[in-house]
């Protein structure tokens, strides 16, 4: 393979796979602390697309600014779905909360369609619209490599987001008690942690962090009250192969996706390319359910067994 | 207990808000009662929604000049999601609503399955929009299409490619270099494989065919491998949501060439609305983006101003959506030229009526005349006298460049 | 007082009762004589007995499939492409779908059992997607995206007919049939080892039950029904494509039927597709156009209503309020 492509397939792939990082994390915590498979995350990222459209539309500020206003908003929301829907399903079957969200989901696209319309709708940054050209590097035998501001910043807020979010999990004292809740929820308790607190703090988190995706992928796509399904998808496959509840995990396997993602595009047929990650997410669930990062003896324990 | 109640309330006042709100038209004994089957909810509500637009505005418009032979329409209109759906409703305005004439269906997957109950009821279906050939070769004697199907718009665009363009990058038909994209819905495959079969069949040059799903959120493997191809025209048929991120892809990795799109995907407004400046130059086949006004007689000059000038009082200021033509296009010709031929709503007096209309191109709606292809004929029931036209954005508005008779501007070059 | 247990036995005019409800449905159409409601009626018959053919798995085995759809999928393309293309009875490929369905069914199950409950289903549910992308790209073989429209020559051999009262009654047929095995096999030592296995596993392994086989055999009956459902979809509404049998949505709705009706009982998924098949309609047809999307916003609060008030699903709950349907 040429050596311009690969590296323009490659930064194409990183790129997109920053983003599916940032998107994955507040999914893979919600399930990791609280056993929810969310089947309503694309629509928070959708919903926080929309509030930065119209943060951006009426006040005409930028719209990583509007992100970063709109984060309590994000969060708010997230507290009251907690209330609403979530928390009144903690203690029922996988299924009942599985498809609560699914309902929600139903009822969030159509309440934006209702009041929003149908249609698309984008906004484009005012300086940073030409790519920027790297190269040509000789010694590699690479002629040019096409970068562009929007997808960069998205994916440089994106790791940088991540990255302090690893950070509060790990050092603060807040993050730790969320570990903790994650690991055991009866020791937990046991200890006097407030499992109730942590939880609406935890799902409130994953709301922001989907929605700050959202929120800077808005110069890159367009959205509509169905967007969030197109993201979704990708988003469990990537919380599967870094392992659901590991947030290094979520943000090494987006990066992986990503690249695997635009290489299988070119390779094998951009129409074909979801077949692809659909049969390593099948794959990968038989083989290592635990996926790349998860901690394999306790999910072991608990869900595998062998076939007789 | 609490709960309960609280839940018996909620469910209490759901089915009363049912009651209160259900759309039933009162007081319609005396009014032609026209169905609708269009998508409202769903991921093809965009354009049902403004499809139905169309159809309102024709509807209001009737009625405001006295309606047809003296009785206004009034509208029963349906929700059709997906096929599915579509068969359903049709069943329900067929047999609950008495509707012996709809109007429908946007997309050809909807119209498939809804014309199949009305074909059965024997209830005339007049299709606006779905351009799949499916429609009209199954020889179905009550389903009518007033658009153009997806041959016509597909061998426009490569015609236009070859006879327009090609001179003006001085190249000559056959050393010209094409690709195609599709998406790989209904709509992208029954429009590509019409783009390929013209290609073939005029020889020409297509040097990559890409096929991806509308539902993808990149597409740079796509625009990478049109990049190495190095065409000189990308056809491209896709739906709004993946144009714009093919256009975005395209620049981001500069990908130069020309494009010519569709109405479903770059000719809607919404493209312009991402792009700005950025759009002139793309062109989209399909729909024609204007009522043009050179053969058109007072009255129906006047008459496409009025659409116009409603739209926009609806839209706050928008240019009409050209899905929203071709609703009001279907719906003016059965107010106008059918149905008072038919003097009733009786599905086969409406069928005999619309064999026997023949109206020249340019004296019906949108520059279309209408003839349906007789049964027995190659696509029976298809108006052999719509065209499928040629738009480009020129300084953000969508302008009609082809075919030369009803054009309203010239075709530029793009940058 | 109500006596603390109900004794079986006690009250043998109540083992009349299904009988009566059997006939009545058996009635009911040749009373109601309008096509909307035989319509709804044949999406009753149509989604309930394909939520019963879930239930076998994800009730009995407790196996929780998301990607159900391929099988319909499955179904519907199997009896179609072999009349389209050889013009081969449906009522031949149905049976064909079937055993295609649950030879595929047989795979996934033999790769997939390892999982369990939230793995199982993602894990299914990418299968399903992978079911719909191939419907979608083997264009030359499913004319993709397009579709395939059948025939509408009424012909009873060919299962095709003008009216729908034919389609209402092998609905109906189907429907019953789907009910009655699910009764087999809640009353069956299969029925028993599935229940076994999907309260303890363990204790079900170490009491000698092969939690593998019997699984797999919940899997097979489950493909081969929903594919027989995927045929009688294809043959009533005569167009298929890919987003009307393989997309995700119609695994999520048929699981959803099964779940609001009650999940592992026999008559919960009828249940489910009977409450909620028409409240669908009904909201759609009354409210489908007066402000896009409420309709759906409706059905979406009721359903999370339903599933926050009654996790158990509306079946179990109606047994629980009331008294003489808790004893046969």
């Amino acid at each position: 393979m040429d050596p311009t492509l690969f590296t323009q397939l490659l930064i194409s792939g990183i790129l997109l796979g920053g983003i599916y990082a940032l998107a994955s994390i507040g999914l893979t915590l919600i399930f990791g602390v609280m056993k929810i498979v969310n089947f309503a995350h694309g629509e928070f990222f959708m919903v926080a697309m929309y509030l930065t459209y119209w943060v951006v539309h009426y006040f005409h500020i930028d719209p990583y600014l509007a992100t970063l206003i709109l984060v309590p908003v994000v969060f708010l929301i997230g507290i009251v779905t907690y209330y609403l829907f979530i928390r009144p399903t903690l203690s029922s079957s996988v299924l009942a909360q599985i498809f609560i969200t699914v309902g929600l989901s139903t009822i969030i696209q159509n309440v934006v369609l209702l009041f929003w319309s149908a249609d698309f709708r984008s906004i484009s940054l005012g300086y940073a619209t030409d790519s920027l050209v790297l190269g040509p590097f000789p010694a590699l035998h690479i002629e040019e490599a096409m970068v562009s501001p929007a997808r960069l910043i998205a994916f440089g807020l994106a790791i940088l987001l991540s990255l302090a979010f690893y950070l509060f999990l790990k050092l603060s004292y807040t993050g730790k008690i969320i570990r903790a809740t994650s690991q055991d929820r009866s020791a937990a308790l046991l200890m006097g942690i407030n499992t109730d607190r942590i939880y609406r703090l935890t799902f409130a988190i994953g709301i922001v962090l989907v929605g700050l995706a959202g929120g800077l992928v808005l110069p890159v796509y367009s959205v509509h009250p169905f967007v969030g399904f197109d993201f979704v998808l990708i988003m469990f496959v990537v919380v599967v192969l870094g392992g659901m509840g590991s947030v290094v995990g979520a943000m090494v396997s987006g990066l992986i996706i990503g690249v695997v993602e635009v290489f299988s595009s070119y390779w094998i047929g951009q129409e074909n390319k979801q077949v692809i990650y659909f049969l390593v997410f099948i794959a990968i669930l038989v083989v290592r359910p635990s996926g790349l990062f998860g901690l394999k003896e306790e999910e072991e324990l608990e869900h595998i067994e062998t076939i007789d | 207990m609490k709960k309960r109640v609280i839940s018996a309330c909620v469910m209490a006042s759901v089915v009363c808000g049912l009651l209160l709100t259900g759309n039933q038209v009162y007081g319609q004994e005396n009014m032609w009662r026209v169905g609708t089957i269009l998508p409202l909810t769903g991921p093809l509500a965009k354009n049902g929604i403004k499809n139905f637009d169309g159809v309102k505005i024709a509807t209001d418009m009737v009625n405001d000049q006295g309606g047809v032979l003296g009785k206004k329409v009034a509208l029963v209109s349906a929700d059709a999601p997906d096929p599915q759906a579509a068969a359903s409703e049709a069943n329900r305005l067929i047999t609950n609503e008495k509707i012996t004439a709809i109007i429908g269906t946007q997309a050809s997957t909807l119209s498939m399955a809804a014309t199949v109950v009305a074909e059965k009821a024997k209830v005339f279906y007049l299709e606006n929009e779905g351009i799949s050939g499916g429609i009209t070769s199954r020889g179905f004697k009550y389903t009518f299409r007033t658009t153009f199907d997806s041959d016509m718009m597909a061998y426009q665009m490569i015609d236009f490619a070859a006879d327009v363009i090609a001179p003006k990058i001085k190249k000559d038909a056959g050393s010209l270099r094409l690709a195609i994209v599709q998406e790989d819905g209904g709509f992208g495959t029954s429009t590509g494989k019409g783009l390929t079969d013209r290609a073939k069949a005029r020889n020409l040059n297509v040097v990559a065919t890409e096929v991806y799903s509308a539902k993808t959120v990149d597409l740079s493997g796509l625009v990478m491998k049109l990049k190495r191809a190095k065409p000189d025209i990308v056809l491209a048929a896709q739906y709004i949501n993946d144009s714009i991120l093919f256009h975005r892809q395209a620049k981001e990795l500069k990908l130069n060439t020309i494009v010519i799109g569709t109405t479903a995907g770059q000719g809607n407004p919404d493209f312009v609305q991402a792009f700005g400046k950025d759009a002139d130059g793309v062109m989209a086949g399909g729909i024609p983006s204007e009522i043009s006004v050179q053969r058109l007689t007072a009255q129906q000059k006047k008459d496409a101003d009025e659409f116009v000038r409603r739209y926009k009082a609806s839209h706050n200021g928008e240019y009409p959506n050209p899905t929203s033509f071709v609703g009001f296009a279907g719906a003016w010709i059965l107010y106008k030229f059918i149905l008072p031929k038919a003097g009733s709503l009786d599905p086969d007096k409406l069928r005999e009526a619309a064999l026997g209309l023949d109206i020249p191109r340019g004296k019906g709606v949108l520059n279309w005349g209408v003839k349906f292809a007789k049964p027995g004929e190659k696509n029976a029931g298809q108006n052999v006298y719509a065209s499928a036209g040629l738009n480009q954005w020129q300084n953000g508005e969508l302008k009609l460049i082809f075919p030369k008779e009803v054009a309203s501007a010239e075709f530029k070059l793009p940058r | 007082m109500k006596p603390l247990i109900d004794r079986p036995g006690s009250r043998p005019w109540l083992k009349v009762v299904p009988w009566i409800v059997v006939l009545a449905l058996c009635v009911l159409p040749l009373i109601i004589r309008n096509d909307f409601y035989l319509d709804a009626l044949i999406l009753i018959f149509l989604w309930g007995a394909y939520a019963g053919a879930w239930n076998i798995l994800a009730g009995y085995a407790g196996m929780m499939s998301l990607g159900h759809s391929a099988f319909f999928g499955i179904g519907a393309y199997t009896s179609t492409l072999l009349l389209l293309r050889f013009g081969l009875s449906p009522w031949i490929g149905m049976l064909a779908g079937g055993l295609f369905a649950s030879t595929i069914g047989l795979i996934l199950g033999v790769i997939c059992f390892r999982l369990r409950s939230h793995y199982f289903a993602l894990a299914t549910l990418a299968f399903g997607e992978v079911g719909y992308i191939c419907a979608v790209n083997f264009r030359s073989l499913t004319g993709g995206s397009e579709g395939l429209a059948l025939p509408i020559r009424p012909d009873a051999l060919l299962f095709s007919f003008a009216g729908k009262l034919p389609y209402v009654y092998i609905g109906l047929f189907l429907f019953l049939a789907v009910i009655a095995i699910s009764y087999a096999i809640e009353h069956s030592r299969l029925g028993y080892y599935l229940t076994a296995f999907r309260e303890n596993e363990n204790a079900a392994r170490a009491l000698g039950v092969r939690t593998g086989r019997v699984r797999l055999i919940a899997m097979v009956l489950s493909s081969f029904i929903s594919a027989v459902m995927g045929t009688f979809y294809a043959q009533y509404v005569v167009f298929i494509d890919p987003s009307s049998v393989m997309r995700i949505q119609i695994s999520v709705q048929v699981a959803l039927f099964a779940i609001v009706g009650g999940i592992g009982t026999t008559l919960g998924p009828a249940i489910g597709a009977m409450i909620f098949v028409p409240i669908a309609m009904l909201l759609r047809a009354e409210m489908g156009t007066s402000l896009p999307g409420l309709h759906m916003i409706i059905y979406g609060v009721i359903l999370v209503l339903v599933l926050l008030y009654m996790p158990q699903g509306i079946g179990p709950k109606l047994k629980e309020k009331i008294p003489f349907l808790r004893s046969p």
